[in-house]
């Protein structure tokens, strides 16, 4: 389980979340909804790490992540917005890459390689330099990079973004898959049907705080609105959230 | 921790061996530079040849006896019609020589004045003008003596005297002279050696947006540095046992004894000059990275890195101008100390021992401190996002 508890993150001036607090059971999928800057990305880097909280802190399988990272970071498997790969290794190069990285035993590799290549469709791809990927290869291959080691905690910034339909269903059936096998998956994205067919719950975050939480179902009759697309626009631009971003 | 370390080294290594552009970067200078040098060298040797062998003087006036006396001595004395005078200060000739206007009846006993006339911020005529000076002042004594043997007196009276000159330099010494460039060239090659590679290690990580997925990985920033660092070390090597391997191969076929001098590198001088550049290689993968981390881009990085090309001139140009300040301090300078103890190697003069010592100890810390450093970078917020 992942524990958000009270986090709040300035840069300089800025607010970017203000005490926020949120938990992510195991088996579960979370889509996590928000305009451009309204906090999304910023929540993830502070979940692995890579940025600090000012106030507040955040757990991972009672690991407190600002603490000790790097254990932390073992249960976690990222795909963060716009990850780059190394353009002259092989997408299953890059793949062991990361194996290797998150120490796992040299002998669990391949196998493991295999069964993602498998999974995703990659099979074509595989023995390619990662130069020349389309955005959907590239993003698989992130994708495979950043599970590879069998996470418990699965974190994915908008990873259908521009994704044609085949790879968005390998991505789906990928993330089924995770859930079935007891793992935790927060994904953001902009796609409101995505959301939709995927998530067992759905948080809006908005001017740095979170506006809603629950089902899919629970948020739209929150917002008295029909739809998700109608619910999330609605509480996005509450006139009480906008001062938070610029205060 | 052995496990990634490896795991970094060798995907950074598979990655740099594959990347055409650092590839052309590191060993393409190598191969340029020992080729320039060797066609200096060589058309230098080829100049000094020409300019001992080939001396032409242009006279005006009349001295027979003088001209004569220039000519058995391979002088070739060729009359000038015209203005001298102007004709070297426009650079037309290097050198001449003017002569009485009227040819003298014989006996008398007056000085014969002529004036050689030369241009000294002309490089080339010092040569020739020290041989034509020599001869004349020879003739003048050798005539000065038969006048005073005329009059039945010794010699000896008009040389109260006798100079002799014995230059103790080896030939190999001498070689040095040719050679002042070869440590700068050596030491440059070990600075620039892994800049491509580096600059793609760090800021190219930044550039292709590849670090912050590395950096979720739970692997230490000391062991992804180091990991680095060392192929860096390793591809800095390759670059420069190539260039000393053409380097040695220059050396032994350009033709020095030409010049009277004699260049003998052997190997085991090549395996100790390896030996010194080894901790160079260390230093100057390490200040790649830590400049390379600051770097935006590629094309950044390359500019702050060339900065590391021009270190080894300072020591080079401290050395050049001062030859006598040596004293065993500077070992402990790192490029000031390599750039004597490599002269020294060439020569076939050896270096102290400790030296070497002096250089691993003076690397360390240098080495420790990039690397930290550049580890502390890698986790800033402003690296990774910006």
């Amino acid at each position: 389980m992942i524990k958000i508890d009270n986090i709040s993150k300035r840069f300089d001036n800025v607010v970017a979340l203000d005490q926020v607090s949120l938990s992510i059971n195991d088996g579960e999928i979370v889509g996590l909804l928000g305009l451009n800057g309204a906090g999304k990305s910023t929540l993830m880097r502070l979940m692995y790490g890579l940025l600090s909280p000012c106030e507040g802190s955040i757990t991972v399988d009672g690991v407190n992540v600002a603490q000790q990272p790097d254990i932390a970071r073992r249960q976690l498997g990222v795909l963060p917005d716009n990850a780059g790969l190394y353009k002259r290794l092989t997408a299953r190069e890059n793949i062991e890459y990361f194996a290797r990285l998150q120490g796992m035993p040299e002998a669990a590799i391949p196998s493991a390689c295999d069964s993602l290549i498998e999974l995703l469709g990659m099979e074509s791809i595989a023995t390619r330099y990662a130069d020349g990927f389309s955005l959907g290869e590239r993003m698989k291959t992130a994708l495979a990079r950043a599970i590879v080691h069998d996470p418990a905690h699965i974190l994915l910034d908008e990873p259908t973004n521009g994704l044609d339909v085949i790879t968005t269903r390998a991505v789906r059936r990928l993330l089924h898959a995770q859930k079935a096998a007891g793992k935790s998956v927060l994904f953001s994205s902009h796609l409101m049907y995505e959301v939709e067919n995927l998530c067992d719950r759905v948080v809006v975050i908005a001017g740095g705080r979170i506006v809603a939480d629950g089902s899919v179902a629970e948020v739209v009759e929150q917002s008295g609105r029909t739809s998700l697309e109608e619910a999330f626009v609605q509480l996005s631009t509450i006139k009480e959230h906008q001062h938070v971003a610029h205060a | 921790m052995w496990r990634t370390l490896k795991a970094v080294f060798y995907k950074e290594l598979i990655d740099a061996v594959r990347d055409k552009r650092a590839l052309r970067l590191a060993f393409l200078p190598p191969i340029y530079m020992v080729v320039f040098f060797s066609l200096g060298i060589g058309f230098a040797i080829h100049l000094q040849k020409e300019g001992n062998s080939n001396i032409q003087l242009h006279v005006t006036g009349h001295a027979p006896e003088l001209v004569a006396w220039l000519e058995e001595n391979q002088i070739v004395v060729k009359p000038h019609a015209g203005d001298l005078y102007h004709a070297v200060a426009t650079g037309e000739l290097d050198m001449g020589l003017t002569m009485p206007a009227e040819p003298r009846a014989a006996g008398v006993k007056a000085p014969l004045p002529v004036t050689l006339v030369y241009n000294a911020a002309n490089q080339n005529v010092h040569g020739p003008l020290g041989r034509v000076r020599n001869l004349i002042y020879q003739y003048s004594s050798r005539n000065a003596a038969i006048n005073v043997m005329a009059r039945g007196l010794s010699p000896e009276l008009i040389s109260p005297v006798s100079i002799r000159e014995t230059n103790v330099a080896s030939e190999q010494q001498m070689g040095g002279l040719i050679l002042a460039g070869v440590p700068l060239l050596l030491l440059m090659s070990a600075m620039m050696g892994s800049m491509g590679f580096s600059a793609d290690m760090t800021a190219g990580e930044r550039e292709r947006r590849s670090l912050e997925p590395l950096l979720i990985n739970p692997t230490p920033s000391s062991v992804i540095i180091v990991g680095k660092w060392l192929a860096a070390v390793c591809l800095t090597l390759s670059v420069v046992v190539l260039t000393l391997l053409l380097m040695s191969i220059a050396l032994a076929l350009l033709p020095f004894n030409e010049m009277g001098f004699r260049v003998e590198v052997g190997v085991s001088a090549i395996l100790a000059i390896f030996w010194a550049l080894l901790p160079v290689a260390m230093i100057a993968a390490a200040l790649q990275l830590a400049l390379g981390i600051l770097s935006r881009s590629f094309k950044d990085a390359q500019t702050y890195m060339s900065l590391l090309v021009l270190l080894p001139m300072i020591p080079f140009f401290i050395v050049m101008t001062s030859p006598g300040i040596f004293s065993s301090w500077q070992l402990w300078v790192p490029l000031l100390g390599h750039q004597s103890v490599l002269k020294a190697l060439l020569l076939g003069e050896g270096a102290p021992a400790w030296a070497f010592s002096a250089f691993w100890l003076s690397a360390l810390p240098i080495v420790a401190a990039a690397l930290w450093f550049a580890g502390r970078q890698l986790r800033r917020a402003k690296i990774i996002y910006g």
